[in-house]
């Protein structure tokens, strides 16, 4: 049982990390796959925490989920102002170099 | 009970490939907030209710809905590459079956030789039977006040900084660009002019 979660959370970590790196389409997906990694860490603190019997690893969990919160919000106004200058979010190497 | 937790671990690593494998933006959202929900309903299964409640309420209630109204606000161009697909789902598919097996070996290795796990008893438990919720308030507002603090102030700073950065001080410029994002609404007008 704590075997099985500690491999979804390194499935899920870099099921994150591949979405970032293999990303054709849009710039938003990259966000998606940093929320993906912070829930995998999320859920790797707590099942430590309940293994370990420490509570420190809840409240790791909880300050990682403001710093996710924020990074979100911040992610997002930065991608709004990426549209307001080039009209799309697209990271293809024919749209970045148009100039 | 240990039945539903495994099919919960499965159906998690499925929507995680699910979201690496979706073209449109839209559908990943999607499958994101169900992703986060199957993660709380596992934190409620390992009888940790507050922070799979918190899992629900920040990660659901506001960070994916924040990535919906995002994706409502800007039209994204979505270019469907479907013969990649069936290649990327099988290469995804061996990553995870790889790895599962290989790293079942490894842990098991590591930690189910380890002699505390069959001889650990809850002693809080035997005295005193706590929530959660009780045991993290106590700890999180006598030892860790300072780190809540912080947390407070990132916040603060997160809401301010994203308020900062969308505003738009210059109004005459905003006139100015409304034609161009009209026309950019849709790619086959351009098309037809030049």
């Amino acid at each position: 049982m704590f075997i099985d979660q500690l491999i979804t959370n390194f499935i899920i970590f870099f099921l994150g990390f591949f979405t970032i790196l293999f990303n054709y389409n849009t710039l938003l997906i990259t966000l998606i796959g940093i929320e993906l990694m912070l829930l995998s860490i999320n859920l790797n603190f707590i099942i430590f925490s309940i293994y370990l019997d420490d509570i420190f690893g809840q409240i790791c969990s909880l300050f990682i989920l403001t710093i996710a919160a924020a990074e979100s919000a911040i992610g997002l106004a930065i991608l709004i102002i990426f549209f307001k200058l080039r009209f799309n979010l697209l990271i293809n190497s024919e749209s970045v170099f148009r100039g | 009970m240990l039945n539903f937790y495994y099919f919960l671990l499965f159906l998690l690593n499925f929507l995680v490939i699910l979201i690496f494998l979706s073209f449109n933006p839209i559908h990943s959202v999607l499958f994101l907030i169900f992703s986060f929900c199957v993660a709380a309903l596992i934190l409620f299964l390992l009888n940790i209710e507050f922070i799979g409640l918190l899992f629900i309420m920040i990660y659901v209630g506001a960070v994916a809905i924040l990535f919906l109204f995002v994706i409502m606000m800007i039209e994204t161009k979505i270019h469907y590459n479907v013969n990649y697909t069936f290649e990327k789902f099988i290469y995804t598919t061996f990553f995870v079956v790889f790895f599962y097996f290989l790293l079942k070996i490894y842990y098991v290795g590591v930690y189910d030789n380890y002699i505390f796990t069959y001889l650990f008893i809850n002693f809080l438990e035997l005295f005193d039977k706590f929530n959660n919720l009780i045991i993290l308030g106590q700890s999180l507002y006598t030892y860790f006040f300072p780190i809540v603090i912080i947390a407070g102030l990132i916040l603060f700073e997160a809401l301010i900084g994203a308020i900062i950065l969308t505003i738009n001080l210059n109004k005459n410029q905003a006139v100015i660009n409304k034609d161009l994002r009209q026309l950019s609404r849709k790619n086959d007008i351009l098309k037809y002019y030049i």
